[in-house]
Parts: structure tokens; sequence; C-alpha cells
């Protein structure tokens, strides 16, 4: 397919857009035009064309989405041809040329299975994606197969895929690591939580012996109870015994002195009591009755001695006025003194600066120099713009004069700058600053040879067997790492399909001897069990069954497991043949697998210093040259008569270039300074003496304003400084004089209050006879007076009170005196006393007798407690009927027989506790084996998602590397060659074409031919790199067009990084590729129009030119 | 009225299977859910103050050797003893190659049947005749139906049997017997164990498979628990009712993401849909399944970034209910809208590796050297699961898998482009 016409009636910068692409010739289209002249959206189209306009196009900024159309018309190889439009929607968006809707699929037919972005990336090629490319292949180290189907796959990086997936996989597996992946750690917990559960089992037998040793623990300790509880109540009742012989022994004296007492009169029990309790209350009402009498008599004296002074009290509320007012009259008296001193410094001051302004007569007279409020500020305003007007003036005439002397030096300084033109240095310069850099580093690469030769040496001496010389030992035909590893792996598994075989004819034989134990107990007959035998020997018979049938089945796993053991040892034979013979080529007698791995990998590393030493060698011959070239290019451009040039090293013969080009500079800057300093100078001379008439004309209307408000004030003709200063003492003079009026004012009022208080005090005193005195002595005679007064009349008003409270509690006394009085006459009554000493002398027999009976009666309450429940006289007649002298010898002796029982007890309690703590153990520990296995199905959950995650990723890895492989051996011969002759073609001839070599592990990669030497891609310049991709991409893409319709192919400034000389190279490739596709290049470099109308053909190519969205089509 | 609970196969202490623990999940929830569920069990038998109780097998798993196991399931069966309730068990396959069952004492209220033939039990004071037969050995290949006892006239019959019928899907053959063994036997109830769906077989009479008390691996998944059953004065069954027991509910969450535009959208989808299977759990904590499905352009992403959809849906479960979400896989079933045969024939590259994905469906699937040593390094029973996804219907979605990775890889252009 190839398109005959665009037209784009609006979308994007275009309207009525129409771009013809005649296919005479060459169908390869050079469309040129400036940046922002609608290149990237002439490709939007293109793509939005053949498949839809995206739904949030930015390309509608200048017609609206409904309004958006592209039109083409398109020819197929067979002659089919078609002409459509695009318009934006969701459905039906292609019309014919007369705006009827198409088919969605309509172009189905002419696109294939190309969608947007297989069309975008395949067909569809920039400078960026160039360098993208070049840049995967350098990463790719030029594998061949990865190098091709990247190229072919639009500039895929193969590597980063292959990079992605194994990094991903490596982080769930990674051989055998065992940090930062997740299978093997995870491996080893799920292994730890089976053994934690299997040791947690509880086993049957386990529990039951836990069972059979509490219950003997159990059994021991009932026993051990039962004895000691007897032993223990014996130990008890001897304790009582103990406990109570004591207290019968005093019961038994205090029953005795009960019976010696004399008769004496039955009384109530509290008649002791009672009777003395009433003597001692007609005590107490006697004396309380006495001291009564006694303090009313005192109080009623009291009263009659305290009658206070009548007249003072009269006065009270004057005299206290007066004590208030005290205070402030010694206020003002000491305020007036102040007063008066500040008067008659005020009148001094005042009478000074009048005379200092010659005002004669009174203080009054100094009133006529008050000034209005509004005079001042005016005379203040015409002052400040006098002296600005003068101010502004002077400063200008000092800018005109500095002005004038700048400009004078300025001009001087410019006159003495010297002049040298320095362009064909400076482009030296730049021309030879690589081969400085490669001079700088000339004696680094010599060492760098010296030292790459020394390693090879190195690595050669270190591969035991191999050709002394180190180029044959690396053109040794060393077996791949990959057939290395097959056969280690091979080797390994033979390994451990010997040892599986070993132990499971080691299990096979372990189970026939466990067989055979059981056997010897068991019956081996399996005769038929009579009707009537009970089912328990039925079981029987029917286990000796199932150990035969399992004897003969171990007897078959041992027969087999030795078959396979021979088997094995026969595989392992044969691999080590197979294991020599490998290495029979290379002349070695190998040694395991691992170690071979190991040389081999010393091998490799000799084949890479071997190719590093020789790529130093030629890195140091090329800077050599570079060197050489940079020297005779200076040499040209400096002053032949220089003595320095001859005999310079090309360091100093660049740093002499330098110090010229440098100070060349530098006096061109300092002319450029200079000359725009002196034209700053120039402006502002002029500009003073443009300003200096006006400042004039304003400084003389400003003295004749200030003339004039002076004399409106009655000041004398001053300046301002002297007028403004004249004015402001006048101000102060009339503000002393309104100060010492007012102190006069104060001074009178005070001393008319001091009279006033005086006269009250002296009048008050005269009332109440007191002597003559000063105010303040005769008022604090008043005070007292009244204080003592009313202190007086408290005192008696006290005592008053006092009187009838205690005349109020006589008739009480007097009462309980007299039935104390009457209690004590009827307990004589009662006892048959006949006064009160007889009374006392009874009740002292009566309390004795109470003594003894409580005393009897406490012992007995003690012996309670001994006797815990029992009747108490049967609990004494039982201890009584005891021998009293041996209870303690027998108590000693129980007690010793005790503490070895409760010894014996508590050892018996300990292993009863540790039997039920052993079950609990066991009890905790069988959840924990629940535990343990569920821990372990959880991590084998995660290691199941893991290992099925891991072996996804590791054959979408191992598929894509396979198929990249067979992709290389499938198309490497054409594409290759193919490629080969383009990238000859691109490089002028520079390369002859492209071809493979291997690395150290057989692995086939891309190599540039270059005057018959293989040059890896690592090795090529950026730019080679470049012209490398692009080969290999036209040379898939044309592989694909011709399995395919083929599609045009559009180039976005693809030569953009190229210099000229490579573009001319490229472009009659791309003419030539027009041949079969058509193929349209963008570009805004108009040189490359012109080298391209250069070196093709007329017929070669069609010219675009794309301005402001309109095309102006010519023939190359 | 006579009430009754018909349970099997508890499995007490059988593990949760498939379940990766990670940060944030609900472990605690599911630690000894089987003795959780029993203890649910043993309570619900308590509140209905039930007549009896009839287990029909599997009580342990059989290569379970913790007598702890035993000692906790002796310690329920002596809360229904303290409450008077009877209960009677056979063994089943699992229980037979237990060690439990030989040397576990248990309580006087359970009767365990014989396993050398079967027998009949009368519940003491009630109109009831339990007849069963326990498993002898692991493997019971034949038909033990025909020589279970006659029914007792005047009597609710029940038969306790241990049995896969003709062979349940998933199942081995235990004990065969056909539907029609059973309802012509005369026997008004049969209480049934081994399969752990629970379903009804038939109502006339009734034959009941109560399924297992709580699931443990995802194709065990919605709810689970016993049959509580009630007899009329006719013994004539009244009602049948599922009880759920389960303390932990399994579910398959299926996520349509057909239509997904916006790749942001995806974890409101896949929480949306955890939402709705919690609310359907009655608030037991979930363990689930977390399916991706429908047509998107989004298919080979998906399969791509598998371990960030997986970081969405734990992202979402903590979302709706915190540690109420266990998510045990997260599975990409999607299909892609492109068509194969077109992208093969678009290109070149892309073809061969289709092709050759194509190809490694049938023949020998060789696998790279590190896959090699992945696989010998793996547990057996892992390596055994993994292995098995190298062959048949297994190799099929494995490799659409890879194509997928690989197709989205290549496209991306190694990166996240």
């Amino acid at each position: 397919m190839r398109f005959e016409r665009l037209a784009i009636p609006a979308y994007g910068p275009f309207t009525g857009f129409v771009l013809e692409l005649p296919a005479e010739g060459a169908d390869f289209h050079l469309i040129y035009g400036p940046n922002e002249a609608g290149k990237s959206s002439l490709l939007r189209a293109i793509r939005d064309l053949l498949y839809g306009i995206h739904g949030q196009t930015p390309d509608n900024f200048i017609h609206d989405y409904k309004d958006l159309r592209i039109a083409a018309t398109i020819a197929a190889a067979d002659g089919r041809r078609l002409t459509f439009q695009r318009r934006k929607g969701n459905s039906r968006t292609l019309l014919d040329a007369q705006g009827e809707a198409l088919p969605d699929d309509a172009l189905a037919g002419w696109l294939g299975v190309v969608d947007r972005d297989f069309f975008t990336t395949v067909f569809g090629l920039g400078a960026e994606e160039l360098r993208r490319g070049a840049e995967a292949l350098l990463h790719g180290h030029g594998e061949l197969g990865q190098a091709l189907f990247s190229a072919s796959l639009a500039g895929t990086p193969v590597h980063r895929i292959l990079a992605a997936l194994e990094a991903e996989a490596r982080t769930l597996f990674n051989g055998r690591a065992r940090t930062n992946v997740r299978i093997r750690p995870a491996i080893a917990a799920y292994e730890e939580a089976q053994r934690r559960s299997k040791e947690a089992v509880v086993r049957p037998e386990a529990w039951e012996a836990v069972q059979r040793a509490l219950a003997e623990a159990g059994a021991e300790r009932d026993r051990l109870d039962a004895e000691l509880l007897a032993r223990r109540q014996r130990r008890d009742w001897l304790q009582r015994c103990l406990d109570a012989l004591p207290l019968l022994g005093r019961l038994a004296e205090q029953e005795g002195r009960r019976r010696a007492l004399p008769d004496l009169p039955e009384v109530a029990p509290d008649f002791v009591a009672t009777t003395e309790a009433a003597l001692a209350a007609r005590v107490r009402a006697q004396a309380e009755t006495d001291r009564l009498r006694a303090r009313i008599a005192l109080l009623e004296r009291r009263v009659q001695d305290s009658e206070p002074n009548a007249a003072v009290l009269a006065e009270a509320a004057v005299i206290e006025a007066l004590h208030q007012r005290l205070a402030v009259y010694r206020q003002w008296c000491d305020e007036l003194v102040g007063l008066e001193t500040d008067g008659a410094d005020a009148e001094q001051r005042l009478r000074g600066g009048m005379r200092d302004l010659g005002v004669e007569g009174e203080p009054e007279a100094v009133e006529a120099l008050r000034v209005q409020a509004g005079d001042a500020p005016r005379l203040g305003e015409v002052a400040t713009a006098l002296d600005t007007a003068e101010a502004a003036r002077q400063a200008n005439r000092d800018a005109a004069q500095q002005a004038r002397e700048d400009l004078e030096r300025s001009e001087a300084r410019l006159a003495a700058l010297p002049e040298e033109e320095v362009t064909a240095l400076r482009a030296a310069l730049s021309a030879t600053a690589g081969a400085a850099e490669s001079a700088k580093g000339l004696a680094e690469r010599e060492a760098a040879v010296a030292t790459a030769r020394a390693k090879v040496d190195r690595q050669r001496d270190l591969l035991s067997g191999a050709p002394g010389e180190a180029a044959v030992a690396c053109a040794l035909p060393v077996p791949a790492a990959a057939t290395l590893r097959q056969h280690e792996a091979e080797r390994e598994r033979l390994g451990r399909d010997r040892e599986r075989v070993a132990e499971r004819l080691a299990e096979a034989e372990e189970r026939l001897r466990q067989i055979d134990g059981q056997g010897r107990q068991r019956p081996t007959s399996i005769e038929p069990p009579p009707l009537a035998v009970d089912l328990a020997e039925a079981d029987v018979v029917a286990q000796a069954e199932e150990l035969r049938l399992q004897g003969q089945e171990a007897e078959a796993a041992r027969s087999a497991a030795q078959a396979e053991a021979a088997t094995c040892e026969a595989a392992l034979a044969d691999w080590d043949r197979r294991w020599r013979g490998l290495w029979a080529p290379c002349g070695l007698t190998p040694a395991t697998p691992a170690e071979m791995l190991d040389w081999r990998d010393q091998w490799l590393e000799l084949r890479a210093r071997d190719e590093a030493w020789r790529a130093a060698v030629d890195e140091l011959a090329r800077a050599r040259t570079e060197v050489d070239t940079a020297l005779g290019l200076l040499r040209a451009r400096l002053p032949p008569n220089l003595p320095e040039v001859q005999g310079a090293s090309l360091v100093e013969l660049r740093a002499l270039a330098e110090g010229r080009v440098r100070a060349a500079d530098q006096a061109q800057g300092a002319r450029v300074t200079l000359q725009g300093q002196a034209d700053d100078q120039r402006l502002e001379l002029a500009r003073c003496e443009a300003a200096e008439p006006g400042l004039a004309a304003a400084l003389t209307e400003a003295r004749a304003a200030w003339a004039e408000v002076g004399a409106g004030l009655g000041l004398p003709p001053l300046g301002t400084a002297a007028g403004l200063a004249l004015l402001e003492q006048r101000r102060q003079l009339v503000a002393e004089l309104d100060a010492w009026m007012g102190l006069c004012r104060q001074i009178a009022g005070k001393r008319q209050a001091v009279a006033d208080y005086a006269a009250a005090v002296d009048s008050a005193a005269e009332r109440l006879g007191l002597p003559v005195g000063v105010v303040q002595v005769r008022e604090a005679a008043l005070w007292a007076a009244l204080e003592a007064a009313r202190a007086q009349r408290t005192r008696r008003d006290q005592a008053r009170t006092d009187l009838t409270d205690e005349q109020a509690q006589r008739p009480g006394l007097e009462q309980a005196l007299a039935d104390a009085e009457r209690r004590v006459a009827e307990a004589c009554a009662e006892a048959g006393a006949e006064d009160g000493v007889g009374l006392a002398a009874l009740l002292d027999q009566l309390k004795g007798r109470q003594g003894i009976d409580t005393e009897i009666a406490r012992l007995r309450e003690a012996l309670h407690v001994a006797a815990r429940g029992e009747p108490l006289d049967a609990f004494i007649e039982r201890v009584r009927a005891e021998p009293a002298d041996a209870l303690a010898a027998e108590a000693a002796g129980l007690d010793q027989a005790i503490a070895a029982h409760q010894a014996e007890r508590d050892r018996a309690i300990e292993r009863l506790a540790g039997a039920q703590e052993e079950g609990a153990r066991l009890e905790r520990t069988g959840a924990e084996a629940a535990e343990h296995r569920q821990a372990a199905l959880a991590t084998a959950a995660g290691i199941r998602q893991d290992a099925a995650r891991c072996l996804r990723l590791q054959l979408a890895q191992h598929f894509l590397r396979e198929q990249i492989e067979r992709f290389r051996r499938d198309s490497q011969a054409p594409l290759l060659a193919r490629a080969g002759a383009l990238f000859a073609a691109i490089t002028a001839g520079r390369f002859e074409g492209l071809g493979t070599a291997f690395t150290a592990d057989d692995t086939p990669v891309l190599v540039g031919r270059r005057a018959g030497r293989e040059v890896a891609v690592e090795a090529m310049s950026d730019g080679t790199r470049d012209q490398l991709y692009l080969a290999l991409r036209l040379a898939a893409i044309e592989r694909h067009q011709r399995h395919h319709e083929p599609l045009p192919v559009i180039f976005d400034d693809l030569l953009a990084t190229f210099d000229d000389g490579r573009a001319a190279a490229i472009l009659p490739i791309l003419s030539e590729f027009g041949r079969t596709s058509q193929v349209l290049l963008f570009t805004h470099h108009r040189h490359l129009v012109e080298i391209a109308r250069a070196g093709l053909p007329p017929d070669g190519l069609h010219v675009h030119a794309l301005a402001d969205g309109e095309p102006a089509a010519e023939r190359g | 009225m006579i009430r009754f609970l018909h349970t099997a196969d508890s499995h007490l202490d059988s593990p949760m299977r498939g379940l990766e623990a990670y940060e944030g999940a609900p472990v605690a929830a599911l630690r000894e859910a089987t003795r959780r569920a029993f203890e649910g069990l043993v309570a619900l038998a308590l509140d209905e103050q039930v007549d009896f109780v009839v287990i029909a097998g599997d009580l342990y798993d059989g290569d379970w050797r913790d007598f702890s196991t035993g000692l906790f399931f002796t310690r329920q069966m002596a809360r229904l003893h303290e409450a008077d309730i009877p209960v009677y068990l056979i063994a089943g396959n699992h229980d037979a190659a237990s060690v439990l069952t030989r040397r576990l004492t248990l309580p006087p209220n359970v009767h365990a049947f014989s396993t050398r033939a079967p027998e009949s039990l009368t519940v003491p004071g009630r109109p009831v005749v339990i007849h069963g037969r326990g498993f002898p050995h692991r493997a019971v290949p034949e038909n033990l139906v025909p020589d279970y006892p006659a029914p007792v006239p005047g009597s609710l019959n029940i038969g306790l049997l241990h049995t896969s019928l003709t062979g349940a899907p998933c199942h081995d053959a235990y004990a065969p017997c056909t539907l029609r063994d059973l309802t012509e036997k005369g026997y008004d109830y049969w209480a049934l164990g081994h399969v752990h769906q629970p379903q009804v077989l038939a109502r006339d009479p009734w034959v009941v498979f109560p399924g297992n008390l709580q699931g443990r691996h995802i194709r065990e998944s919605g709810p689970r628990g016993a049959w509580l059953v009630t007899v009329g004065e006719g013994r004539e069954i009244l009602a049948a009712e599922h009880r759920h027991l389960d303390v932990v509910r399994w579910a398959r969450v299926m996520v349509d993401v057909a239509g997904l535009a916006d790749p942001t959208e995806l974890p409101g989808r896949i929480g949306e849909a955890l939402q709705a299977a919690l609310a359907d759990a009655d608030g037991r904590p979930l363990a689930a399944r977390v399916t991706l499905t429908g047509a998107t352009a989004r298919h080979d992403q998906l399969k791509r970034d598998l371990p960030q959809v997986r970081a969405d849906c734990l992202g979402q479960a903590q979302v709706v209910a915190g540690d109420g979400i266990w998510v045990e896989e997260v599975e990409v079933a999607t299909t892609p809208l492109y068509d194969l045969a077109d992208l093969a024939a678009r290109d070149e590259l892309t073809g061969i590796v289709l092709e050759a994905l194509h190809a490694a469906g049938e023949g020998d699937l060789a696998l790279p050297a590190e896959a090699q040593e992945m696989l010998r390094v793996l547990p057996p029973e892992i390596r055994s699961d993994i292995e098995a996804e190298l062959r048949g219907e297994g190799r099929a979605a494995l490799l659409g898998d890879v194509r997928a990775i690989l197709l989205e890889t290549l496209a991306r252009r190694g990166g996240a482009e």
C-alpha cells in the first residue's frame, strides 16, 4: 500500500492542505519544513487517518472536533485504489470521497493485522529510536540473536526484557543463594515447622504413662494424708491438755479463796457500783454549789465599779469625724509648702525670659507675644521650600562636573586598548581539543598496553595443561559451559540416583529385618480360623497374613533396588567415557565438571584479557596519529616568527595559542565595556546642563515667600534658621506665663482648707475642757478620751451578762446536792449500815468477793477455748484424767513424727504435681503441634505460589531465549547478508560488511568487518553503531515487506545526528528502498535537501517543502 | 417429639490448606478452627437440648498422631455426658487409620459401633434404634448395607454409615453402595458421612450427607455444619435443618473485569466483591480465593503484574474487613481480546514465539536448568503440585500464563512503559 495523495481539510494547523505523492521514479519523498511547520502534526494525521482520530486529540486548536477531517487516496501493488476520509467519532468514522459512511473495517484489507502501535513502532523510525536501538546493541554486547530480534521488533530491547524476567525470577529463586530470594528460605522455614510439629506431637504412650504416674502419686498422697490426720488429732488433744492445765490450777485456787470468805449480806449485783456513784455525786454537788456562790458575789462588785464617762460618749461622732480627716489635713500642709516653692521658681524663670527678650513691666505683659495657631506651620513650610531649592541647584552643578571628568578618563582608556584577529587560531584550537586529550593519555595508554600484556601472561600461567602460547591457548576448542553444566547435572543426577537406590535398598532390608522380628512373636501360619474362634483370634490371624504380604513386598523392593543399583553404576561408567571424549580435542585430561567449569572460567578470562590487550594496542596507535595531525595544524596557525613554536609539544603549543586567543578576547571585552560607559557619561552631562535654568527660577521664588511671611509675624529680616529660632523662644515664654498663673491659684485654695480644720478641733476640745495646744496634739487628746470611755462601757456590760448566767445555774446545783444526799441515805438503809462510815467498810468487803467471782468466770471462759465446744465440766474431767507430767514428752515425740510424715507427703504431692504438669504440658504441646503444622502449610502455600510464579518467569525467559536463537538460525544468513550490504553502503565502504564471531561461551555475536578484521560492537564509535542499527532495521523492514503487503515507511528527522558525509551515504539507500516501498523522510535541515539533490539522480527522490501548513512539491 | 444432631467428617486438628501467611492475615481466627467448630456443635446440642447425637465417621485425620486431639474430643463428649446426651459414632476410613481411635478411652455416653459387624443400639428412653458399623481398615471396598440389620418395627430406625456411595466426584470409593440400596433398606433416616459437601440425596426415607463441620481449603467453600433433625410422635421426620457451624468461611470471590477501562478501578471492583462475600459469611472471617474473570484488553498485563494484583487484593481485604479476610490466592482467569492467529500473522517474531508455545503444549516440555534445580529443592508434596502443572490441562494453563507474560513484556519493551 502507498499513499498517492494526502488531503487534510481540517486537522491541527492544516486547513485545506494537500500533498501529492507521485510514484514516478523512486517512491522516496523528502518532506522539508522548518520547525513549527507542521511535520509532527502531519505524522499524527497519517496515523489518525489509518487508525482513527484519538478521542482527546490535541489537534483541535483551530478546528472543532466535529470538523476534523483527514483524507487520502491509497493504492495497492495489485492496482486497487481507494479514496476515503476520516472524521472524529466513536463509530462509522470512515467516509468515502462523497462523505458517505464506509464500514469501520474498510481498511482491514489494506492494513492486514498491523495495528496502530505496530505501525508506529515498526514502520516509523526517528533519531531518538535510532539512538535507543544502538544503545540496546551495545548493552546486548552485540549478541547476534538479540540484535537481529531486537531490530526486527522495532528496537525492542531484548536484553532488557530478558533482564526484567530474570530479575523477577531471581527474587524468588536464584540457584543456591539463600539471601534476597524467597523460595529457599521458605523451604527451610517449612521444614523447620514440620520438624517442630513432629516434636510437639503427643504420643498415646506418653499420655498413658502420665496418667499412670498421676494415679500412683494420688494414691500415695491419700494414704499419707490419712495417717497424718490421726497423728495430728492426737497432737492436737495433747496441746489442748497442755493449754488447759495451768488454767485449771488457777481455777482451783480461786475456788478455795471464795470458800474462805465471811458471810456478807446479799445485795443487788450493782449495789457496790451504784452506792459508790451516789457518794461521789454528793461530794461533787457540794463543791459546785460553793464555787457558784463565790462567783456571784464577785460579779456584783464588778458591775458597781465600771461606770463610763457620758460627756465624752456624747461627742463621739464629732471626734471620730475629726480623727478621720487628720491624715488629709497633714497632706494639705505638706502640699502647701511644695506649691509655694514651685510658685517662686516659676516667677523667677518668667522674669528671666522677659529680660532675655527685652519685655519690661509685670509678668502679665508677656501675653502680648502670644502667636496664633496657624502662623507657625506656614512659616515652617516656606523655610523648607527655600532650603530645598538651594540644595537642588547645588547638586545639579556637582553632578555636571563629575560627568565631565569621568568622560575624559574613559576616552583616554579606549585610546590605549590593542587589537588582534584570532578567528583562525580559535578554530585550530577547537579542532585539536580531542588530540590534546589523547596526548595527555599517551603515557597511560602505553602503560595500559604493558599491563594488559602482563595480565595475559599471568592468566596463561594459571591455565594448567594449556599450550604455552597465549594465542594458541585462546584458540583451543573448549566445550561450551552449557555442555559442561549438562554433564555436571547428569553426573549429579546419576549420583543422586545411586544414593536414592542405596537408601531404598537399605530401607527394604531394614523393613525385612523388622518383619522378621515381628514374625517371631506372631503365628506364621494362616490356617483359616474355626467357625467358633472368637473375633480377637481372627484379628491376630489377619495381622499375620498382612505381615506376610508386607514381607513379600519388601523382598520385591530389595530386588528392584539391587537391579537399579547395577543400572546406575553402568550409567556412571558411560558418563565417564563420554566426559573424557569431550576434552580429547583440547588435549586435556579432564577433572570433575565443577573443576573444569572453573578451568573454563579461567580460560575465558584469558581470552578476555587477550582481547583487551589487542584493543589497548590499537587505541595507542590511533592516539599517536591524532596527536601528530594536531601539531601540524597548530604550527600553521601561529605566527612563524615566534621562537617558542619550534620544537614545542602539543600541550605547549595549545597553551601558547590559548594565551593569545584569551588576550584578544579580553581586549575586545574591555573595549565594549568602556564604550558603553562613555556613552552613559555624555548623556549625564547633557541632562545636568538642561536642568540648570529651571532650578535658578525656583530659588528666587522661595526667597520672596519667606520674606513676606516673616514680616507678617513681626519678625526682623533674618535667615530661615534664625527666624524660626526666635519664634520658638517667644512660644516658650508664653508657656512659662501660663504655668506661673496656675500655681498661684492652687496655693490660695490649700491655705483656706487648713484653717477650717484647726477651727473645728479647737471647738470640740473647749467643750470637753481639754488643755490648750497645737491642732494635732488637741486632736490626739480628743481621740484618747473617746477610746477610754468606750472600753469602760464594754467591761461593765460583760460583768452584767456573766452575773445573769451564774444566777440562773444556782437552783439546779442545789437540787443535785439534795438528790445525792437522798441516794446515800437509801443505800445505808439497804445494807443495814448506820451511817456513811459503816457503809464504806461494807462496800470494801463486797468488792473483794466480786473480784474472786470475776476471776473464776474468766478462767472458765478461757478453758472454753481449749474445750472447743465440748461441755466444759466434761472437758475438765477428761483433762484431769490425763497424766499431766507425761503430756509434754508425748507431744514432743509426736511433733517429730508429724514433721517426718509431712515431708514424705510433700514429696508425694510434688510427684503428683509433676505428673499433672506433665499432663498439662502434653495438652499444650499437642495444640502446638497442630499450630506448627498449620504454620508449615501456610509456608507451603507461599512456596507453591512463588514456585508457580518462578516457573512461569523461567519458562518465559527460556522460551524467549530459544526463539531468539531460532530466529537467528532461520534468518541469520539472509538478514545478515542484507544488513551487511546496507552497512557497507551506509559507511561509504569503511566497513566491508557484517559477520559473526563467538564469545568465550560460544555465543554468536555481531561484528563489523573492516580491512579484513572483525570489529566488535563495543569497539565501534557511537555514530558507527547508529549506522549499524539503521542497517539492521532497514534489512528487517525489507524482510517484513517481502512477506506482507508493503506499507509506507516514515522516517522522522532520522538523519538529525548524522554529519553530511554520513547523510550523503544513507540517502541513496533510502532512495533505493523507495523502489520497493513508499518512503517518507521528514526533515527540518535545508542542507539535507541540497545533499539529496546533489547525490541522487533526478528520478531518485521527490522533495516537498512544507511551510505554514502548505506543501510545495518539486522534483529532485 | 425427638430431636437429634447428625454430623460427620470433623477431621479434628486438620489444618487449613493453601493459606500463605502474610502481614495482616487473620492468623488467630484460623487457629484451631476445626476445634472451635466442634465446640460449636456441642454447644448447639446443649442449647437445643437434643436427645442424642450421631457422628458418621472421620473424627480425626488418619495420619495425625497427636493424642491431645483425642483428649479434646473426650472433653467435649464429657460436656454432653453432663447433660445426659448420648453420642453414637462409627469409625470412618480416616479413623480406622488413626492411632487415636484405638488408644482413646471414651466417656460412658459415647457408643462406638463395632468395626467387625453391623450392630443395633437403642437410645435409652426413646423409641429409636441406630444401626451401624465402623471401618476396620482404611479401605473397605465392599458394600456394607446388605449386612445391616432389618429395621425394628415401632421404632425410628437410623442407619449410620460412612460411604462414598457409588463414588462421589473427587472421592475414592469407600464402602460403595447405591442410593437404592439405602432407600430400600426400610430405615427412616440414613446418617451418612465421608462426602464433605452437604447434600440431601433423598427425603423418603431421608438420606443425608451432612458435609464436614469446617471447610479446610478452597474446594470446601461455602457454609459447613451439621443437621438438626426433628422427629414427630409418629416417627416421621418433621424437619431437617442445616445449621452452619464453621468458624471460618471459605469462598470463591469472582471479580468481573470485562470492560475495565481504567486500571485504577480494579482495586475498587475487588473491594466490592470482597464486601459482598463477607456479607454472605454472616460475620465470619473469610478465607477467599479472588478470581478475575471476563474478556479484557488487560489480560496480559494482569498476568504479568500478578504480584501487583495480589497486593491490590490484600490491600482491599484490609480496607474492607481489617483482619477479617485472608486472601488465599489471586487467580487471573481473564481472556484476552486479541486473536492469536492475527498476532502470529502480524510479525514473524511474535509468530515464532506463539508457535513455540503452541508446540510446547504437546510432547515433551524441556525445562530450563534453573527450573529443574528449583523443582529439585522443593519439598516433594509441593513439587508434585508444580509438576502437575506440566501435564495435561495444567500445562495448557501454564503456557497460557507464560504466553501472556511474554506478550506483555514484549509490548512493554521490558520495562513499565
